[in-house]
């Protein structure tokens, strides 16, 4: 039996994130976009509001969501803002390692502070010549009697200098191995803010490790394991990205609608071009597919089953989606589309990451094709 | 010096969000508009370049949407506001350097130990002395001249008002309204406490008693309201004109 529709609690969590959205995040996205600063505030609020860290089991003071209602929260914060919707809610890709692979003992240090104060963790995997090639990490964990010592750079890392602690990828000997970093670590040294083209005020640095010493009872799972926790994080997370790029797209939908309603050309409403309407009708279709491909992604997680395939599907086609939607949406609003004193300019510069990060719209490609090398038919 | 720019800028976005409310920009020439400026239609004319808008609210994202630009707009050829207004701007600033003078050289004259003091005793400080009424009927002057300027650029700009912008009822310019009477109330203040010899006496000073300190301070303190108003009023009417 298929069922589309929401429970009455997970209608709730949508009111709650979208009234959330209306109050917290949208009349200050201008603002971040223009500083690049980084939300603390509404982080704030978002943790007050018991929206941050959804996925942190009850056993450990979390509110133990399921990757479903995470979706339905962060679509609404992304139809707000994609910029403060990752750097909210950046905690969710690093955490994920912990929740999926780390033991009791590493759950309770890192995540159980997590549910009690607004903190950030950062996920560190990123290298400047590792990018969507994962395995291809340089940095290294050297065993010294209990402990590691790390070495490496990492790039991009978002939250990467607001964070309390680092999941780090690194290799031990050529085993890409995981390992909870605190931050305040001897040998950590968190560079400036990157200025990216889109999403400015998620907080993205380089961070580097030199000589960073890492008790083994902060290693997760066993030497070698890295590849493996990477990959099933990204099962989790990849619907995560898929829905914040529909809710961009969202946002987009929304912006020209209400123009192409209003803005008159020629005596009759924009709307009543052809030209137009049809641009809006490919819009709300394709963010529906969008929506269902990254919802059934999430679902299937969220039962145990493999995702792989579905995740990396809802990935590539939301974030093309949202980046189609951007464009025709500054294309519907004309020049007021090209201007940074309207809204729809951001969207176009926060769509292309989307199609970059937790790897590329060509990775996702080639995963759904793995998938598809195995299979005698569909 | 970052932190002290971050500090004024939360205070100014507080203030703004309290006199403005939520707030959003004209798209043609950036002039930041309340969405309190728009009428029942949830229609505003910008007061900077005239362009009528539509304002929307797209899930708490403003969108302004361009309809019409008033292009017949009223621009008398002498316009008075903008002239009349450097006249109390101008003024206010030497009326609170004289009374502040006035108050330093008191000062002077009271602490300094009266016996062998040559500052005191020189015939500078004596001229000086001499000179403290005539210093403080030039600051009542100035102050008064200032305070009487407010109340005709205050009825100019009201004129212009409802010439140039139609009475439209934008908050841009009931804060100035409201700013301009009540630079004009405190001015009266200030003019009442110094011309019944409330602060200064027929010397020229501060009267050496608690209540001479007490009354010059207050006197100084709304001299420096005024200035605080007459700063917001410069620079919001300046942006009226000019925008962003």
């Amino acid at each position: 039996m298929i069922d589309f529709s929401l429970s009455t609690e997970q209608q709730a969590l949508v009111e709650k994130a979208r009234d959330f959205t209306k109050t917290f995040v949208s009349p200050v996205a201008a603002k971040h976009d223009r500083s690049g600063e980084f939300p603390h505030e509404v982080a704030k609020e978002f943790f007050k509001a018991g929206l941050m860290n959804p996925h942190i089991p009850k056993e450990f003071g979390g509110a133990g969501r399921t990757v479903l209602d995470h979706l339905l929260v962060m679509e609404e914060i992304s139809v707000g803002c994609t910029g403060i919707g990752t750097a909210i809610d950046a905690n969710s890709l690093s955490q994920t390692p912990v929740i999926v692979a780390g033991n009791d003992a590493q759950k309770k240090e890192f995540l159980g502070p997590m549910t009690e104060e607004c903190m950030f963790s950062a996920y560190a995997v990123t290298e400047p010549e590792a990018g969507s090639d994962v395995a291809r990490v340089k940095t290294t964990a050297t065993k010294h009697g209990d402990d590691y010592v790390i070495n490496g750079v990492k790039w991009w890392i978002t939250g990467g200098s607001v964070a309390s602690w680092y999941f780090v990828l690194a290799k031990v000997d050529t085993k890409p191995t995981g390992f909870l970093v605190p931050a305040d670590t001897s040998g950590i040294i968190r560079g400036a803010k990157e200025h990216n083209l889109g999403q400015h005020c998620s907080n993205t640095v380089r961070v580097t490790f030199e000589d960073v010493k890492v008790p083994s009872k902060y290693r997760v799972g066993e030497e070698g394991d890295g590849f493996r926790i990477a990959m099933d994080t990204f099962a989790h997370t990849r619907p995560g990205i898929a829905i914040g790029a529909t809710g961009l797209a969202r946002a987009a939908l929304n912006l020209s609608l209400e123009y192409a309603k209003r803005r008159r050309t020629f005596d009759k409403k924009l709307i009543s071009n052809q030209g137009i309407s049809f641009k809006l009708a490919e819009m709300i279709t394709k963010i529906d597919a969008a929506r269902l491909l990254a919802h059934k992604s999430a679902w299937l997680v969220d039962n145990g089953k493999d995702n792989n395939r579905e995740a990396a599907e809802a990935k590539w086609y939301a974030s093309d989606v949202a980046m189609e939607a951007a464009v025709q949406a500054a294309q519907i609003l004309g020049g007021y589309g090209f201007t940074n004193e309207m809204p729809v300019e951001k969207l176009i510069r926060d769509a292309k990451i989307y199609q970059i990060y937790e790897g590329a719209t060509e990775i996702q490609k080639m995963v759904i094709v793995a998938k598809l090398m195995r299979l005698r038919e569909v | 010096m970052s932190e002290i720019s971050r500090l004024a800028d939360k205070i100014t976005t507080a203030l703004k969000k309290r006199v403005y409310g939520k707030t959003f920009y004209c798209p043609v020439c950036h002039l930041e508009l309340a969405y309190a400026d728009a009428d029942a239609d949830g229609l505003v004319v910008c007061p900077l370049c005239g362009v009528v808008i539509e304002l929307a609210d797209v899930w708490g994202h403003p969108l302004p949407v361009v309809h019409d630009v008033e292009i017949n707009r009223v621009q008398p050829k002498a316009r008075m506001h903008p002239v009349l207004t450097h006249a109390p701007v101008g003024l206010l600033p030497f009326a609170l350097l004289g009374a502040l003078f006035l108050a330093v050289v008191s000062l002077l004259a009271h602490l300094l130990p009266s016996g062998e003091n040559a500052l005191l005793h020189s015939n500078e400080f004596q001229a000086l002395l001499q000179a403290m009424p005539a210093i403080s009927q030039i600051t009542l002057l100035l102050l008064g001249l200032s305070v009487g300027f407010s109340l005709f650029t205050g009825i100019s700009g009201y004129v212009d008002w409802l010439r140039r912008y139609g009475g439209r009822p934008y908050k841009v310019i009931q804060l100035k309204i409201y700013l301009t009477i009540a630079f004009f109330v405190v001015g009266l203040a200030a003019l009442l406490l110094h011309a019944t010899g409330m602060v200064f006496g027929a010397d020229g000073l501060v009267a050496a008693s608690l209540n001479g300190t007490l009354m010059t301070l207050v006197y100084l303190g709304l001299l420096s309201v005024q200035m605080g108003f007459i700063a917001v009023l410069g620079h919001v009417g300046g942006y009226l004109v000019f925008g962003r």
